[in-house]
């Protein structure tokens, strides 16, 4: 009886300490986001956003309006594939490109940072751009396609898949960051002279050209570039593939994922230009004497790298433990 | 027979070709759009009181894929790769506070008259993943039960803006709970045949650009499809 007596004592001691900590455990507070509602409140539906109130909410709510709206071109192309709702639908998502590039995002940091290191080069800038935002749109395609066509699986499956080349770019923009960093240590590339050597405009009186510090340039870097940015694939165009596959209109949904490219390029292009000429700008304050523009460059690449390697770093580390945020 | 008024004033239906502009400028006129858009496959559930008269409705909406997705992101909290009812619980709360701003998006109207819907409670509302979808499941209340004998019904589930498409289940888009009167049948109006587009368009084709329609009504109803109860006279 006494033994008893303990043993159930000291099974319900032991019950009470299990239980205590899983009391919290069990009752997590569920924050429900506002992209998970159906519908917002009224009141906050209507009350408009002002862009000086907030440019990026600003900027996130026309880019939602504009997703609407090509859901609803979408759903109009149905009863008729080809008519003036396919040419809105482009024109949609262009739209829909410029506004997402314009938003918040690392991989228009990550751009801004690698140009501003290395390159001086408007046109390279923007061949950059068209690169990553290229591989932006095929990375949604292929994930798209293959999980519902050669997988036939689950929409589901896409977030999946989307969240792997997510942790996976992550990586690689941090792996490009460390990149930066071992170039601004590594010795002076032995080519002030060699180009411009019996340039008159090579005296001490001027800057040397802004040209001479772009040398690690190379087709090669510039895709691998743009496929770590543009590996993430950009959620708008997994929406828009995954919209339109059930009305059986996927061409469609392709074609204006590739529209999108193409708004998005023509922002990060604008970034890109704005960057190379801040960087001219910097070169030339910089100007007398190649010693402040090496040592420009120097903080240059050793900035930018850091700060990409901690923007790659961060975003991975955050891409693991949680599940992927799709923005 | 097709949703009609006697004094003419009220259009029929709105031609497709309308659809997409209307739909931009509510994007254009609205900005906040602080929610995805969604897609709803429905099905409406008259609900009958013993006597006969309609009590409300239930609404059975089952959305797609892409709401779906963004719908359920973290809500996996037990992370058993499931989503058990009590897990979707606390969105599904939230909506239905949400969706009484917008009366639910239901519309009932009794010999042209607008009725008033009651309130969901909180808990009035499951969400159920199932299948790899997700369905939404209420019932909306009328705060004056309706005879159908006595007057025309007409009951639609639309938004008004155009950004939860609202569509009938192609498979069984309606069914009854409880006992319709005799001789009464529920019956879904089709989508609008390209007679109902043309008599739209010669209708506005008399209005000018300015031409808004009446206050109680808006585009959106125009083209909702109707679900009425057709009773026979006896």
């Amino acid at each position: 009886m006494n033994i008893l007596r303990i043993l159930i004592a000291i099974f319900v001691f032991a019950a009470c300490f299990v239980a205590m900590p899983r009391a919290d455990q069990l009752a997590p507070p569920v924050k429900i986001e506002k992209r998970q509602l159906l519908v917002p409140p009224k009141a906050e539906r209507d009350a408009p956003v002002a862009f000086f109130a907030g440019p990026m909410e600003w900027l996130r709510v026309k880019q939602q309006g504009f997703y609407g709206s090509m859901s609803a071109s979408l759903r109009q192309m149905k009863t008729e594939p080809f008519g003036a709702a396919a040419w809105t639908l482009m024109l949609l998502g262009f739209g829909y490109g410029v506004f997402h590039a314009a938003g918040p995002g690392h991989g228009k940091a990550v751009i801004s940072a690698w140009l501003l290191a290395t390159e001086s080069e408007l046109k390279r800038g923007v061949l950059i751009s068209f690169l990553s935002s290229i591989v932006q749109a095929l990375a949604a395609i292929v994930i798209v396609t293959v999980v519902l066509y050669v997988i036939g699986g689950a929409v589901t499956a896409t977030r999946a898949a989307a969240g792997i080349l997510e942790s996976v770019s992550f990586a690689l923009i941090g792996a490009l960051g460390l990149y930066l960093v071992w170039t601004a240590f590594r010795p002076a590339p032995k080519h002030d002279h060699d180009h411009h050597a019996h340039d008159e405009h090579c005296g001490h009186a001027h800057a040397p050209e802004p040209k001479a510090l772009s040398q690690d340039w190379s087709l090669a870097k510039a895709c691998s570039m743009a496929f770590a940015i543009g590996l993430r694939p950009c959620t708008g165009a997994i929406l828009v593939l995954l919209a339109a596959y059930p009305l059986g209109l996927y061409w469609a949904g392709v074609l204006s994922v590739f529209a999108m490219a193409a708004g998005t390029f023509l922002t990060v292009s604008l970034i890109a230009a704005l960057t190379v000429y801040s960087k001219h700008l910097a070169l030339r304050l910089a100007g007398s004497g190649g010693r402040a523009v090496r040592w420009l460059d120097f903080s240059l690449r050793f900035g930018a790298g850091i700060l990409v390697t901690f923007l790659g770093g961060a975003l991975f580390w955050a891409s693991l433990g949680t599940n992927p945020v799709p923005g | 027979m097709k949703p009609s008024d006697s004094s003419g004033e009220r259009v029929r239906r709105m031609p497709r070709n309308y659809l997409l502009p209307m739909a931009l400028l509510a994007a254009l006129a609205a900005p906040a759009r602080a929610h995805p858009h969604a897609w709803v496959e429905m099905n409406t559930d008259l609900v009958f009181t013993p006597d006969g008269l309609i009590k409300g409705l239930g609404l059975i909406w089952v959305f797609d894929d892409g709401y779906a997705q963004a719908a359920l992101d973290g809500l996996d909290t037990n992370k058993d790769g499931d989503y058990s009812e009590a897990e979707i619980a606390p969105l599904t709360a939230e909506n239905i506070k949400n969706l009484k701003d917008y009366n639910y998006f239901a519309l009932v109207r009794f010999n042209n008259e607008k009725q008033l819907l009651g309130e969901v409670p909180p808990d009035g509302a499951k969400q159920i993943w199932k299948n790899g979808k997700l369905a939404l499941r209420f019932f909306v209340p009328l705060k004056t039960p309706l005879d159908p004998r006595k007057g025309e019904i007409v009951a639609k589930v639309y938004d008004p803006d155009y950004f939860i498409a609202f569509d009938y289940a192609q498979k069984e888009p309606f069914h009854i709970t409880g006992a319709p009167p005799r001789g009464c049948k529920p019956e879904l109006k089709p989508v609008p045949t390209e007679e109902d587009l043309q008599q739209t368009r010669d209708f506005l084709a008399t209005k000018g650009k300015d031409w808004t329609p009446p206050p109680d009504q808006d585009f959106g109803e125009m083209f909702a499809q109707a679900l009425t109860i057709a009773c026979a006279k006896s």
